[in-house]
């Protein structure tokens, strides 16, 4: 009998909670049966949620007045509408948002189960801590005082980076900007969010490569594609409501080609499905670009105009041609020349790309080559085209641009003294005390041969938390291990090596954990003591902003009231800042209502600081017109027709220059010269200076419409606009913010993203305040009005001179099933410092054949029902009833060899040894040698069911092993991004 | 007048859940039980496609042919509901239609089954619209509100519709059109004895 | 069609305590295929035009890509 992937075998007890039988399987045996007996007799557990729901009262009542309240779905980076029906306060109903010009309406499964936020059964409910094993209930002031005493004692001893500030992708805009500002303040850059192993090499290669790292284009533009190909990119789970407008757009007539290891859910509505092997997507890239080149398919012109150093590439792709690409990859020849063909033939076409790529220990290498093949095309910069990278939770694309980043101030501004000089005046904090927050008792390896103060240091990133806690202490360039750690909105299950984690979770002296739910962390050691909870308000019981994958913000209302003694993230940092005593500086320009700080005077302060990405016109009350308007926009181009918004872009997606009363409208397109600048047209960023090696790097007779300046030009500074003249057109409010910006500090801001070298400005002048560091946004203002970008106008460029590998080249993953291919495409050397670690590549790679013991492909992925590490999801009763088991594809052949049938228990050992006990699923779905799993399971390790260590109450509805308690190390070169879609494992029996 | 019909279109199916989670939701269904569900062919192969199935609300029911107490009735629309207080749970229902919609949720020991339950098109049951007896023994009555059934209006790519027959038929020969390919009407013929490109049929 | 003679309505209670049940004695009668229900009184307000005019526009709002 062929089983479907989502039966739950009738033994099963694994990880399920009161629950006797799934949905599927119930319907399963009824329609199979042939008496009346056969749907009787169910388990009595499977009616008990129905009484938890009649008992919680959330029904909603005919004779109750009912208000409407809108925000936004809480979990992917689609950013569909979500509107609330609220009675009393409590939230009852659910209706479709069919006025979102992104959604219209639509929802997947997680976003119509949104209602059961409301009721929030699993959720903490008072703070809590850990007392020989057990949880305690505590106060609010008790947790607070003592987290703060340990903490400023660990500061004193240690200092300040001995703490771990884990911040949130799930966080708004504005509190995510404040778990950046917050960790500042205390004195350290160790702190992160989950774009560091999700897209860190996609922001760190794309923002390398032509400006910045986001999503050139949007979902509703893919009505626009004549091609989409999708690398890596599982949208119909991951992001199903895009689906809706990639369909669309195949329905317009577009090719669509899906390439996978695996045959996903989009890759049914394919139509051509390319299955790569794991961890070869430069081979497989460079193949397609193959048949480009040798066809003469590519855009000549676009090239010459707005492209640097293509013929480099062309070096590398001649190495490439179909038989060594089908060697590597594994894909045909002519599948190769079909896609290439498909899209050549077929422009714009669009490249969609997700953690398929990224998490490699080269994904700045995949994400550079995609961006290098969609610019051979020219199809970057037009409507259809464009790099459509998909990102993940419903913010990590807002918390990247202001938030917890380990290497950058918000807004990419790096960490280098003018950027931290840029933050203070925004802030209007003294530099020098921030300054003298920081470890300044000495200089610290920066890894690249350097010393260097540890202020201007990237911090530990949160895929190496756990190395801060257990490597050496003699081998970390800050003073001392990592002795807290505290997560805010974070799941650490999706990090890899589960089974180090625990032992390092063991070792260190104090965890907290601020979240909705308890999460896999407080379960998954044999911690004893000091370990706490903080309840935590989810995002629909808060006010506040939210950015889209294509960069569109869009405004959250409160739905609810927090839940039992949940507080708001931003007041759980106030208390912890008034604790610590730095809250005045923190939230000098903040009002604080009852200890809540306000969103909206947050996003002011991002708006007044946030120039380099144009964070700077959005807002609270822009946006609030534009979520009240939304029904006026176009839903493929965006723009508002009419009404009050009209010609704005919705949400107003960055860059959107200026202050909010220049009236910018947002960039829809990036890169999109055909419109002017002042209508959301760019050219290529100015970034990487005006000439290589005797070669231009800015545009060739390439501009922006209407642009005054018919070529190429630098980035803008005071400087400049004297030279142009254009420096009388400042008023003279500008003139004095200019000046005083000039007086006050020594001038310039570098602003670097992840590695990239900054920008060396001369400083002190006024000559060299610029675009970034301008307070008043004259400069842009100006700019734009002759029909300048302020950032420049140059080329792209498909190399980066600064990188480990300035051409995108193959490396075979540290744990590769092809050990014969190392010697041809070995790893990198070991480096004794890289982000203050040690870091291994070959000494790992080349201790010898892996894949004798493990010689399955390990790859991992999502499920329509959860999310992310998925705590939340698995905790709501609609969704967990419909996926109640973690499970483990396995090819047929594969199965066979190991004697396993369909929904058998099996163990699945990593190639560092973490052993998880999951079911099998035998399906060719996955190819031979691959196997896959999700990655939203948590609340068991190595066997065991956790459901005693929860808090009694707290437990989600569906527990199950995480799979990357056997996923192993291996980090990107550039970013630290996990290698955790290419590494190996075997499966036996249970 | 209009002529209420599901369809699902395969083309556009993802098999993300969003309709059975909607359904479930908006009508407070208890675990356990499902009015709609989602059925994938040839899953994880190529060929694989879904369609989102529930009471498709047929002309000429089949379910209220069998009816041994005839509690079946039909709207003007031809909406297909029944009166739980008259249903005794036998089955026939069950048995007698072709898309596994009848549920039997109040289960009890040695194989005496409760009232029947299925999809009411959002269209709630006999007692007062949207009274809270109603919500409680048939889930809610979006209908009467002026709005369509929860599953197809929150559909994430717009693949299941709900509707007047000639337009969900209007928007789906479009579809075709652009696709340039046969209509894959799953199940239409079946529950309606008509098909698709039959204009103005009777209903 | 049963007919109760007068003694069997009165030995049909005095049996219940040993039967340990209850049984429905007036059973009702149905024509097949006339629904005897509770009438639904959704029924008449679907025969409202300006009722089916706002369910029409509710479908072109909720189900067309616009």
């Amino acid at each position: 009998m062929k089983l479907i992937r989502k039966r739950r075998p009738e033994d099963a007890g694994a990880g399920t909670e009161s629950v006797g039988m799934d949905r599927r399987e119930f319907l399963r045996r009824s329609s199979l049966s042939a008496g009346a007996a056969a749907v009787a007799g169910l388990s009595p557990g499977m009616m008990r949620h129905a009484h938890a729901d009649e008992a919680s009262g959330n029904d909603p009542r005919p004779e109750v007045e009912t208000e409407i309240r809108r925000s936004i779905c809480t979990h992917c980076s689609v950013g569909c509408g979500v509107i609330a029906e609220i009675q009393n306060g409590v939230w009852t109903g659910q209706e479709p948002d069919l006025e979102s010009p992104i959604s219209l309406g639509a929802h997947c499964a997680k976003g119509a189960a949104v209602r059961a936020h409301g009721r929030g059964e699993k959720r903490v409910r008072y703070p809590m801590k850990l007392v020989d094993g057990q949880w305690r209930r505590v106060s609010w002031e008790q947790a607070i005082e003592e987290i703060g005493n340990q903490m400023l004692e660990i500061r004193e001893r240690s200092g300040p980076d001995s703490v771990f500030w884990c911040g949130s992708s799930k966080a708004s805009n504005e509190v995510a900007y404040l778990q950046r500002k917050f960790a500042a303040f205390w004195g350290t850059n160790n702190c992160d969010h989950q774009a560091r192993i999700c897209h860190s090499t996609t922001v760190a290669g794309v923002a390398n490569t032509w400006g910045y790292g986001a999503m050139t284009n949007s979902y509703n533009d893919m009505h626009n594609c004549k091609s989409m190909i999708f690398i890596g990119s599982n949208a119909a789970e991951a992001h199903p409501v895009s689906m809706q407008h990639v369909l669309r757009g195949k329905e317009n007539g577009a090719k669509m080609i899906v390439v996978d290891p695996r045959f996903t859910r989009t890759a049914a509505h394919a139509d051509q499905f390319i299955r790569i092997r794991p961890g070869t997507d430069v081979p497989f890239t460079w193949g397609l670009l193959w048949h480009v080149f040798e066809n003469g398919w590519e855009d000549q012109q676009f090239i010459n105009q707005r492209v640097y150093a293509m013929d480099d590439i062309r070096a590398e792709v001649a190495q490439w041609p179909p038989d060594v690409v089908e060697d590597v990859t594994g894909v045909s020849p002519g599948e190769m020349y079909e896609a290439a063909r498909t899209m050549a033939e077929n422009r714009p076409g669009t490249l969609v790309w997700c953690m398929g790529g990224t998490q490699s220990h080269i994904g700045n290498n995949n994400t550079r080559a995609y961006c290098v093949f969609q610019l051979a095309l020219g199809n970057i910069g037009v409507p259809g085209g464009g790099a459509n990278i998909f990102r993940g939770h419903d913010n990590v694309q807002g918390a990247t641009d202001v938030g917890p980043n380990s290497h950058t101030l918000p807004g990419y501004y790096g960490l280098s003294e003018s950027s931290w000089r840029h933050w203070a005046r925004v802030w209007e904090v003294d530099y020098e005390w921030l300054r003298s927050r920081f470890d300044t008792s000495r200089q610290y390896d920066t890894g690249a041969g350097e010393q260097d103060d540890i202020m201007h240091m990237e911090g530990i990133p949160v895929s190496r938390w756990i190395d801060g806690i257990l490597e050496d202490r003699r081998n970390i360039a800050q003073k001392d291990n990592f002795h807290a750690i505290f997560f805010q909105g974070h799941a650490v299950n999706s990090q890899t090596r589960g089974v180090e984690m625990k032992q390092a979770l063991e070792q260190v002296d104090l965890v907290v954990v601020s979240d909705p739910y308890p999460t896999h962390l407080a379960v998954m050691s044999e911690r004893q003591n000091n370990t706490y909870l903080l309840p935590t308000a989810t995002q629909f019981e808060q006010a506040g902003s939210v950015t889209a994958s294509n960069r569109s913000l869009q405004w959250r209302e409160p739905l609810i009231e927090p839940l039992f003694e949940s507080k708001p993230d931003a007041e759980i940092l106030y208390l912890l800042a008034r604790k610590f005593g730095f809250a005045e500086p923190l939230f000098k320009n903040i009002t604080v209502d009852n200890g809540v700080p306000r969103s909206e005077d947050l996003l002011r302060e991002i708006n007044r600081g946030a120039w380099s990405i144009g964070y700077t016109g959005q807002s609270p009350e822009r946006l609030k017109l534009h979520a009240e308007h939304r029904g006026t926009f176009n839903t493929t181009t965006l723009r508002a027709e009419g009404g009050p918004c009209d010609g704005d872009v919705y949400g107003l997606p960055w860059p959107c220059w200026g202050p909010p009363e220049m009236g910018h409208p947002g960039t829809h397109i990036l890169y999109n010269t055909s419109l002017p600048v002042a209508d959301g047209g760019l050219p290529f960023r100015a970034r990487f200076g005006v000439q290589r090696q005797g070669q231009n790097l800015l545009a060739d007779g390439s501009w922006t419409q209407d642009s005054e300046l018919e070529d190429g030009y630098p980035e803008f500074t005071y400087r400049m606009l004297q030279d142009l003249g254009w420096d009388q057109d400042l008023t003279e409010q500008e003139r004095q913010t200019i000046e005083r910006i000039a007086r006050a500090t020594d001038g310039s801001s570098s602003e670097q993203s992840g590695e990239a070298g900054p920008q060396s400005h001369a400083s002190g002048t006024l000559s060299e305040v610029n675009w970034k560091t301008d307070l008043s946004g004259g400069i842009q203002r100006v700019a734009i009005e002759h029909g300048c970008a302020p950032y420049g106008n140059a080329k792209a460029r498909c190399i980066v001179w600064q990188y480990p590998d300035p051409v995108p080249v193959h490396r075979e993953p540290l744990y590769t099933p092809r050990f014969d291919l190392v010697s041809r495409y070995p790893t990198y050397e070991d480096r004794k410092t890289f982000w203050r670690l040690p870091t291994r590549y070959a000494s790992i790679q080349q201790a010898g054949d892996h894949s004798r013991e493990y010689p399955l492909n390990f790859i991992s992925g999502r499920l329509v029902e959860y999310e992310g590490g998925g705590e939340e999801t698995r905790s709501v009763d609609l969704l967990a009833e419909l996926q109640q088991e973690m499970f483990v594809e396995i090819h047929p052949a594969d199965a066979n060899d190991r004697a396993i049938d369909d929904g058998q228990w099996v163990w699945l050992e990593g190639a560092e040894g973490g052993r998880i006990l999951i079911k099998a699923m035998v399906t060719r779905r996955v190819g031979r040698g691959v196997i896959w799993t999700p990655f939203h399971f948590g609340g068991w390790f190595q066997g065991e069911d956790l459901l005693a260590r929860y808090p009694e109450g707290a437990a989600p509805y569906i527990r199950g092993e995480a799979c990357n308690t056997a996923t192993t190390y291996g980090y990107d070169s550039v970013t630290q991004m996990q290698e955790s879609k290419a590494t190996l494992c075997q499966i036996t029996a249970a | 007048m209009a002529r209420m019909k599901f369809l699902c279109d395969a083309e556009r199916c993802i098999e993300c859940n969003a309709c059975v989670v909607a359904c479930n939701n908006e009508n407070d269904v208890p675990w356990g039980i499902n009015r709609r569900r989602v059925l994938t062919l040839n899953d994880g192969e190529p060929g694989e496609k879904s369609i989102s199935v529930a009471c498709m609300h047929c002309t000429d029911a089949p379910c209220a042919a069998v009816c041994p107490v005839d509690c079946f009735y039909t709207t003007t629309d031809g909406i297909v509901l029944h009166d739980k207080d008259i249903c005794i749970g036998c089955g026939y229902c069950f048995y007698a239609c072709p898309f596994g919609a009848p549920q039997f949720p109040e289960q009890e020991a040695f194989g005496v089954r409760g009232k029947m339950d299925k999809c009411t098109f959002c269209a709630g049951g006999p007692p007062e619209d949207n009274s809270v007896e109603e919500y409680e023994r048939y889930g809610a009555n979006r209908i009467a509100e002026g709005k369509l059934p929860a599953c197809a209006e929150m559909c994430s790519t717009k693949a299941l519709l709900a509707g007047d027959g000639e337009l969900v038929a209007d928007i789906y020969l479009t579809r075709v059109l652009k696709r340039s390919g046969r209509p894959d009407t799953w199940g239409w013929q079946k529950a309606y004895g008509a098909g698709l490109t039959v204009s103005g049929e009777a209903s | 069609m049963t007919v109760r003679a007068p003694w069997a309505v009165l030995l049909v209670p005095a049996l219940l305590p040993l039967a340990g049940c209850y049984e429905e004695l007036t059973p009702a009668y149905y024509e097949p295929g006339e629904y005897k229900g509770e009438q639904d009184p959704l029924l008449d307000k679907l025969e409202h035009r300006e009722m089916q005019d706002e369910l029409e526009q509710r479908f072109d709002r909720t189900a067309r890509d616009r």
